[in-house]
């Protein structure tokens, strides 16, 4: 048994619920049932899925079957957030030479005749529950079946999904009880008792009825069809049918929606009367034209009348043919709609996946969320307790818990950072230095070995999309970095560049290969000294290569933090070496790693920028309060033109340092001059060291220049000079 | 055991060069030259010492993949969460992705050397249902 609406209800080996429910003389379902998976009428729920057709659905023994509101829609599944992974839809992906989707006498043919060119073929056919729903460019065909979800890539696809039966509009077209022919010969010949037959049209074989004489005008009944009128077109005389069933042979048009998708792609084709025309309706004059979105003849005629007389117009405005059964029982009728009105028909539509209704569950079957990486550090962070947060395409530490302990171990002590997401690009060649000359705004020739330098990316638009350090190695060799979010355009970048301008270079991405770890504060020398050789530490802004704690690194001085340090680069599969040396040498000197969150604080204060949350799409290194890291007194880098132009231009907008009392704004923040507003915020932050707010700010011209006093959210802010904190860099040089 | 339990972080030598130059870098025992284009060159495992004719190559130790060795057997399994055909000569190499992550596929008579990025590695793992890192 299943249990339709709490009716148990008898079924037969390879019964459909729609057949069984109607042998058992009950008829739930309002308008002309296909029973084929065209029309929208025989749709119920199962198991808490709505839209499924129930002449698709093999009985089953338990089967709870709900039919859907005869008004309104049904109503969406109770949803729970566990175990979604175990319930997850399953999927296979499968490559093959061809597809042949419909397996009827075209597609049985078509499918011998590939395998006997040796052709691998996959047979799909919704009638034993492959079920194509989506042709997309490759060819791929993406099939629903009972084990989950197919995605099929292939050379060919062959369309043999046969025809579909034209429905009726007339008046009384909602009632139940009617048929199309095909429907009806199947039904009859699995015992469904149909009563009194009236065929309007094509009469079916295999059933006692009687024909219907004239044009069908309209169905009569309480509910279900009880009379079938026609009407004589030479006498105007009408004649009424009495019938228990309805039994419609209007003729058919292809099953063509897949192929449709394809929209003319190579390697998808149609055969049988999925290739063949439609049999074009008389022009609907009364009746529901689309009974999934409710649109009727007069709803036609009234956009008709507004001036929509092309057929996507009609489609647009009145939504027939966008509803679950994609335009099978209205579209012909709308097609001999707009063709009475003298208008020239276009090729059916491009059709849209997917064909059928589909679950969330098998749309998103064999897809995956993004992937974030993680640094070989990821496993220490979490045995530190660390809440790890995603940025610039990495999973990073965002606190280790305490921001305090983290903030003030750089500010007085030592800490260490993992900073290996940091874009790491060697570059080596004859051209190397001419190569990076033209990359960068920034003069390259004069850097020697072992010294580094701070560079700004620009586009050919002169805007800022990078910044980043270049480290010379020797004459023809350069390490650079990046910012992390921005590492593999960038190399990207390099190499097009490159090959643009036919330079001999050679390039290496080693971003995800070097791990990188900064160990920064006013104690960051003695921690160090305790695992490598003190005398080689290099000075401000300088390189070399040397041992720490046994690794092989490249220490790098610079500063991001306010504070002397030292990034340490070494292979990232010793990282965690490295890593436990620093914190285990470093003890007694209470070496705490911070994260991004305190890290974002302190580069602040020293009014550093990060590109990508300060900067937009179009910040010139003026803009940016950055023209120094620009030399125009050198020869062409990119954007070395749009530079020169936009110097020119009276600066509109400027980046600069506000402070102000209290707790900072947040990000976004409004600022306001006598009530107008004079920019935006991009980052903030309360300074511990400071003790006051301090953040940076876009802020726009006004006559000419640049307010020092704003308002943000109603309070005072003062425009005053980054850096915030040690504006002479004595920390960081100490 | 035909499916591995985890990837391991691969020790490798990398060498972008010109590309003849990479012509002429010979295989060690047992090992692997990747080609991964034609001016950048993997070989596993890593070499002590290379010659490359080249004086502007760079020649650095390679620890950014993590590599797994599936039997023949798993071929249809990895197969089935891939968006393109494998190779069917042998030996082949090819990248592409798994299971929505990049990776770089070895083939060879008795199975597939599969590389992956190591900062991708757990998604991989988790993707095709291994077991977990001990």
């Amino acid at each position: 048994m299943i249990d339709f609406d709490g009716t148990p209800v008898p079924f037969e080996e390879g019964d459909t619920v729609l057949t069984a429910v109607l042998r058992a003389g009950l008829w739930p379902w309002r308008g002309c049932l296909c029973a084929e998976g065209d029309c929208p009428y025989c749709l119920v729920t199962l198991g808490g899925v709505s839209y499924v057709r129930a002449c698709r659905t093999p009985a089953a023994e338990g089967l709870r079957v709900e039919s859907h509101p005869s008004d309104g829609y049904p109503s969406l599944p109770s949803s729970t957030r566990a175990s979604t992974r175990d319930s997850a839809v399953g999927f296979e992906m499968i490559h093959c030479d061809t597809v042949v989707i419909g397996q009827g006498r075209s597609g049985r043919k078509a499918a011998a005749e590939a395998e006997e060119r040796g052709r691998s073929v996959v047979a799909l056919d919704a009638r034993v529950g492959r079920e194509a729903v989506g042709v997309y460019a490759g060819p791929e065909v993406v099939a629903r079946t009972p084990d989950g979800m197919l995605r099929i890539f292939c050379e060919e696809v062959v369309v043999a999904t046969g025809s579909v039966e034209v429905q009726p509009v007339c008046p009384g077209n909602q009632l139940a009880g009617i048929l199309t022919r095909r429907a009806a010969e199947g039904l009859a010949a699995s015992g469904v008792d149909l009563g009194r037959v009236v065929s309007v049209g094509a009469g079916p074989d295999g059933i006692h009825h009687e024909p219907a004489r004239g044009r069908l005008v309209r169905f009569e009944g309480e509910g279900s069809v009880q009379r079938v009128v026609t009407v004589d077109d030479n006498t105007g005389v009408e004649r009424t049918y009495p019938c228990d069933t309805a039994v419609i042979g209007l003729g058919s048009g292809p099953r063509d929606t897949l192929a449709r998708m394809a929209h003319g792609s190579p390697g998808v084709r149609s055969v049988g009367s999925a290739a063949g025309d439609l049999d074009r309706p008389p022009v609907p004059e009364a009746g529901v034209v689309c009974p999934c979105s409710g649109v009727t003849v007069d709803d036609l005629r009234s956009v008709w009348d507004r001036g929509f007389h092309e057929l996507e117009l009609i489609k647009r405005s009145t939504l027939a043919g966008t509803g679950p059964c994609q335009g099978a029982v209205c579209m012909p009728h709308v097609r001999s709609f707009v063709a009475a009105g003298g208008q020239e028909l276009p090729p059916s539509f491009t059709a849209r996946p997917v064909v059928t209704q589909i679950t969330m569950g098998e749309a998103a079957a064999g897809w995956y969320h993004h992937a974030d990486r993680r640094t070989a550090l990821h496993e220490e962070h979490l045995a530190l307790g660390a809440f790890m947060e995603r940025s610039g395409g990495w999973l990073r530490p965002w606190t280790y818990g305490d921001a305090d302990r983290e903030y003030w171990a750089v500010r007085a002590g030592v800490s260490i950072c993992d900073v290996s997401t940091l874009g790491k690009v060697l570059v080596s060649g004859p051209d190397a230095e001419g190569f990076l000359e033209r990359i960068y705004p920034a003069t390259i020739a004069p850097l020697r070995p072992g010294q580094a330098k701070y560079v700004l990316v620009l586009d050919e638009r002169g805007y800022v999309f990078d910044d980043g350090l270049v480290c010379r190695e020797d004459a023809s060799r350069f390490l650079l970095t990046s910012t992390s979010a921005g590492a593999g355009y960038f190399e990207m970048w390099l190499r097009d560049c490159a090959e643009g301008w036919e330079m001999d270079v050679r390039i290496l991405d080693r971003t995800a290969s070097w791990g990188a770890i900064n160990v920064t504060g006013p104690r960051s020398g003695d921690l160090l000294s305790r695992l490598g050789a003190p005398d080689l530490l290099p000075s401000f802004m300088g390189h070399t290569d040397m041992e720490v704690a046994g690794v092989a690194c490249r220490v790098m001085r610079m500063s991001f933090t306010g504070e002397i340090s030292y990034e340490l680069h070494h292979q990232a599969s010793r990282s965690r070496e490295l890593w436990r040396a620093l914190l285990e040498s470093g003890a007694d000197l209470d070496v705490w790693p911070h994260g991004i969150e305190v890290l974002e604080e302190l580069r602040l204060e020293k009014g550093h920028i990060l590109v990508g949350v300060d900067s937009l799409p179009d910040s010139t290194p003026r803009r940016l309060g950055h023209g120094w890291a620009v030399r125009m007194d050198k020869g062409d880098f990119v954007g070395r033109r749009a530079v020169a132009r936009t110097s020119r231009m009276d600066l509109d907008r400027l980046l600069v340092g506000l402070e102000m009392d209290g707790a900072p704004p947040p990000r976004g923040a409004i600022l306001r001059v006598e009530g107008a507003y004079a920019g935006f915020v991009t980052s903030s932050t309360w300074s511990r060291v400071l003790g006051r707010s301090v953040m940076l700010a876009w802020m726009n011209a006004r006559d000419g220049g640049f307010a020092d006093d704003v308002l943000i959210d109603g309070r005072p802010a003062r425009r005053v000079a980054v850096p915030f904190y040690d504006p002479e860099g004595l920390r960081v040089r100490a | 055991m035909s499916a591995p339990d985890y990837f391991e972080r691969l020790e490798a030598t990398r060498i972008v060069a010109a590309p003849g130059a990479l012509d002429e870098v010979e295989s060690p025992d047992g090992g692997h030259l990747v080609r991964l284009a034609p001016d950048d060159l993997l070989v596993i495992p890593p070499l002590e010492r290379v010659d490359v004719a080249d004086p502007y190559a760079i020649i650095e130790p390679e620890t950014g993949f993590s590599a797994a060795w599936f039997d023949r057997s798993e071929l249809a399994r990895l197969q089935a969460v891939s968006t393109w055909e494998f190779p069917r000569r042998r030996p082949d190499f090819a990248q592409g992705h798994l299971a929505g992550i990049p990776v770089k596929m070895l083939f060879e008579e008795g199975g597939i050397l599969v590389l992956v990025p190591a900062a991708l590695t757990h998604h991989l793992e988790e993707r095709l249902g291994m077991g977990e890192r001990q």
